[in-house]
């Protein structure tokens, strides 16, 4: 009855677990045997409207199956911090240099100072069998309690024994469901525990929690309840807490739904303008249920119809003719439920939830309060703090104890519980790599990845950043680039813009050594094919398509044959150092065709043109034998003076600076490739920024398809930069090579669209708001990252160190110049 | 389907009923906990006032008022939707659990005198005593643990 509901309070002194295992805790004294499984983070965030729907159902069934029917629960969502000191652990080696070490280094302190909350989700249910199993009589039992002398080790020992084959069974089941739960481990339910009367964040230190057959201890906590709050001494000074509920009739009856409505997802509610990282946290929250059996459900609702019923027709007998509208609402939606029920459909579940505000002070607690209070209203959903028991609303929350206060329980169908989403999450990355970026997602985090581990795990090695010019994709391809070189990669980078010369300040305050090669100072013929390819035929058949692109020769044609001629005659020279391009056209001239003169004459004044001298030019011998060192390092590769064609315009009208611009870019990439081949044993990254230069050709998209692929044979992880996705799309087979994808913010639909697809996602109008929309400040620039394992979340990539942002900005910089004023000059109006 | 509903029912099994007829037709209704909680007083305080020997034809007003008036007051909606009754009887119940504070909270010293501890016993700024909680708790292996034999 609703009557008796709200005077039912429970004042027994707060029930501490007394034994804590792997899944379980135990309290003798009226708490239970409890199993508790860990709901870990998942990657739900980019499931997508239908994926949502799905997950939901799924969860509610779970639930309602694998909860006893009329079991008691709890979940508890608690934050802790994320530390540099793991990041730390996984990456720091004894062969390190002093530059990755003190890079790692900055990625742990930036990773303590961003402040990430690191979310635990702890579902327990009980297991009691009730005090008649326990052996000795009554008086003894009398004795025993009244002395306080009583075998707590024995007690829980007996108690487990009861009901361990159920406890395990029930962490089997819920293994195997949508949540993937795991028993909780020891540390997690000590951590809970002390969270909840300590206040700490800290992680249990390693080594320091009590074996199995020991006791273990919580250093004492001094809580003080007050009216409308309670306080906490912690090591850290007093900090004061207040417990929110849902007000009566505080919960719509039917205004909720998804997408949109999960009313658990966000928990940073309470945090105020103007607050540094630290200075709040998500809330956290206890929910504690109790699954309904199916009878008792039905005849709740019967009760709760026949009262309905009874009050329509009270009013229809009378001057009032109608019952007020929530008598039929309720009549209409009693009825439903129950055939719901009656099928199988839902099961009904009650449950109490408490938010957990928390503050320094009192004056800001109550600011945090009535924020996390107006965040909710614009839900739909009443929040407030109940006077003169928040001491049994804190004693609720505790691993151990139990419900205290029916009054404010809700009665629903479980999937409005599911569907608060206190579960999933936005997991990504690795467990192990660099630290590049924080995770945006609905559970904050570190974002850590290695790029070059992607083969080691069986999966394609490309990796591709798409968006609109200045959203940050050439900023995260290069700090990508970045971590691998200074972690001890081959890395190389192309720069088409000249607007990533950053990265080698950058890599140099790290020690790592960087080969810069730009296309107007590369020595003259440094780009042949002849100077660096072994095979001479090979080379050859790329000087041919080097001099045919420069020439604009017909396939097949007449002239074509004649330089087919002179290159194969320089592949067979005896000695290599003699072979090149400059002597293709020094045979072409020598010819004794006039055709072949002719050409040689035009390819020698080509060869002039700065966009042709790298590949075409007479052989610069002067610096030795100029090949990249295969050695750890990076390579910046800068091509200097482009005149791309326009991309509707035929390759037979493409101008003498646009042949030449392909020309070299092709050759400038087949280098790249050639040498990244060559470097062994060690992880390899080849970033290919602003590919949309040329993915508007045909050429362009055979070309990076064929690169994508010969990477994977090579054994290289490939980065493209693009800001076109839709061209990408059009690459021949480059989707099965890419793994992972960060996507940047778009300006129309189509580029939305074309990223969907990307991403895995289906194209939806959400997807196309949120991309255009996409947050784009100074120095937060968010992309949509879909990582090796397919999971999808928000990420904004980190520079690290002010040094390194101030290296690697690619916005241009305006400043007004200062003009000395002449002696004679003149007013200035 | 667009939305996933996520329904609630407490306010659907917890109807609050009106009474259309009570012998005569009241119209609209009455909610039947003002009549509960009215005739509750009503009665008790019937049952003072003729204890006093108070009469009731020269007294009328003293007989319905003040149950009238604590009906209306016990029945006001607090910020959480619950009749001021339930949580005057909490407030009352929470004075009970409340002990004056044996380690004060430092800027809180302990009262003084008999008269200084029977006010800050019962004023908003006196706290409760600090309770200590000392979590204690044995670790157990579950692997070794066999079940019971039924």
């Amino acid at each position: 009855m609703k009557l008796l509901d709200q005077f039912t309070r429970d004042e027994a002194r707060l029930r501490l677990p007394e034994a804590i295992g792997r899944g379980v805790t135990i309290n003798t004294d009226g708490g239970g045997v409890w199993g508790w499984v860990e709901l870990p983070t998942r990657s739900t965030d980019g499931i997508g409207t239908h994926g949502l729907f799905l997950e939901t159902a799924r969860g509610s069934a779970d639930l309602r199956k694998l909860i006893p029917a009329g079991a008691e629960g709890q979940a508890k969502i608690q934050w802790r911090k994320w530390t540099g000191d793991e990041y730390r652990a996984n990456e720091l080696t004894d062969d390190m240099t002093d530059g990755a070490r003190e890079y790692i280094e900055a990625g742990a302190e930036r990773i303590e100072g961003v402040n990430f909350p690191r979310r635990q989700v702890l579902l327990g249910v009980r297991f009691d069998p009730g005090a008649a199993h326990r052996k000795g009589s009554i008086a003894t039992e009398g004795i025993r309690k009244f002395t306080g002398m009583k075998d707590t080790r024995g007690d829980a020992g007996e108690d487990l024994a009861t009901t361990i084959d159920l406890v395990r069974s029930w962490h089997g089941r819920m293994a195997t469901s949508g949540f993937k739960a795991r028993p909780a481990t020891v540390e997690q339910l000590a951590w809970s525990l002390r969270r909840d009367v300590r206040r700490t964040w800290d992680w249990i230190p390693e080594g320091s929690m009590a074996g199995p057959g020991e006791i273990a201890r919580l250093a004492a906590a001094s809580v003080t309840p007050t009216d409308d709050h309670i306080e906490i001494m912690t090591d850290q000074g007093v900090r004061y807490l207040r417990l929110l509920t849902i007000a009566g009739g505080g919960f719509p009856t039917a205004d909720l739904s998804l997408p949109g409505g999960e009313w658990l997802k966000n928990l940073n509610v309470a945090a105020l303008p103007g607050d540094e990282p630290g200075d709040s946290e998500p809330v956290e929250v206890s929910i504690r249920f109790r699954n309904v059996p199916t009878a008792e459900a039905l005849k709740r609702l019967e009760v709760a119809l026949d009262l309905a019923k009874e009050q329509d027709r009270s009013a229809r007998q009378g001057l009032a003719e109608y019952a007020p509208r929530h008598i039929q609402e309720a009549e209409a939606t009693l009825t439903e439920r129950m055939s719901e029920i009656r099928k199988n459909q839902i099961g009904m579940v009650e449950d109490t939830v408490t938010w957990v505000i928390e503050a320094h002070d009192l004056r800001t607690l109550g600011k945090r309060t009535q924020a996390a209070i107006d965040f909710y209203a614009n839900m739909g959903i009443t929040l407030w703090a109940p006077p003169a028991i928040q001491d049994l609303l804190y004693m609720e929350l505790i691993v151990g104890d139990r419900r205290r206060i029916p009054e404010f329980a809700q009665f629903r169908p479980w999937d409005t519980v599911v569907g608060a989403w206190f579960h999933g999450g936005s997991a990504l990355g690795a467990d192990r790599g660099f630290y590049l970026g924080a995770n945006m997602g609905s559970t904050p985090g570190p974002f850590i990845n290695r790029l070059s581990d992607a083969q080691m795990e069986g999966n394609p090695v490309t990796t591709v950043a798409v968006g609109a010019s200045g959203a940050g994709k050439s900023t995260g391809v290069m700090l990508m680039t970045l971590a691998e070189a200074v972690a001890g990669a081959w890395a190389l980078i192309t720069d088409f813009k000249g607007d990533l010369g950053g990265i080698v300040t950058a890599a140099e305050m790290y020690g790592v050594p960087v080969t810069t090669i730009s296309t107007d100072e590369v020595a003259s013929g440094s780009l042949c094919p002849f100077r660096y390819v072994r095979d001479p035929k090979d080379a050859a058949s790329m000087a041919l398509d080097n001099i045919a692109l420069a020439l604009n020769l017909g396939n097949e044609s007449a002239d074509e044959s004649l330089v087919r001629k002179a290159t194969n005659r320089v592949a067979n020279y005896p000695e290599g150092t003699t072979r090149s391009t400059w002597a293709v056209i020094q045979e072409l001239i020598g010819d004794s065709n006039p055709a072949a003169v002719e050409l040689g004459e035009r390819l020698a004044e080509l060869a002039e043109d700065p966009l042709a001298r790298p590949v075409l030019g007479i052989p610069d011998l002067s610096g030795g034998s100029r090949q990249l060192s295969t050695d750890p390092g990076l390579v910046y590769m800068r091509f200097v003076g482009m005149r791309w064609p326009g991309k509707d315009t035929p390759q037979a009208q493409w101008k003498p600076g646009q042949r030449l611009t392909v020309m070299l870019v092709q050759s400038g990439f087949a280098y790249s490739t050639y040498m990244a081949g060559r470097v062994k044993g060690i992880p390899k990254v080849v970033a290919l920024t602003e590919l949309h230069y040329i993915l508007r050709y045909n050429f362009g998209r055979e070309f990076v398809g064929e690169l994508a692929l010969t990477g994977r044979a090579l054994d290289v992880n490939l980065l493209l930069d693009t800001q076109g996705s839709t061209q990408l799309l059009q690459v021949p087979d480059l989707i099965d090579q890419i793994s992972q994808v960060h996507a940047f913010t778009v300006r129309t639909e189509d580029e939305a669209d074309a990223q969907a697809r990307l991403l895995g996602l289906e194209p939806e109008q959400s997807f196309r708001d949120q991309q255009i929309k996409l947050r784009q400040e100074p120095g937060v620039r968010i992309c949509i990252t879909r990582d090796r394992q397919g999971r999808i979340a928000p990420v904004q990539f980190d520079y690290l160190t002010h040094e390194i942002e101030v290296a690697l900005t690619t916005t241009p910089e305006r400043f007004r110049q200062k003009v000395e004023p002449d002696d004679e000059e003149t007013e200035v109006a | 389907m667009d939305q996933y509903p996520l329904p609630t029912d407490t306010q659907h099994v917890q109807l609050e009923s009106r009474q259309y007829k009570l012998g005569m037709d009241l119209g609209e209704g009455v909610p039947r906990m003002t009549l509960l909680v009215g005739a509750v007083f009503l009665g008790v305080w019937i049952l003072v006032l003729r204890l006093i020997g108070v009469p009731f034809l020269s007294y009328v007003m003293l007989y319905l008022g003040p149950p009238a008036l604590l009906t209306v007051l016990a029945l006001r909606k607090d910020r959480g939707g619950r009749y001021a009754y339930v949580t005057i009887v909490d407030r009352v119940r929470y004075l009970k659990r409340r002990h004056r504070p044996i380690i004060p909270l430092p800027g809180h010293p302990a009262p003084s005198n008999a008269a200084h501890r029977f006010l800050t016993d019962h004023t908003r700024a006196h706290r409760n005593r600090p309770r200590v909680i000392r979590a204690q708790f044995h670790i157990i292996d579950i692997d070794q643990v066999k079940g019971a034999k039924k």
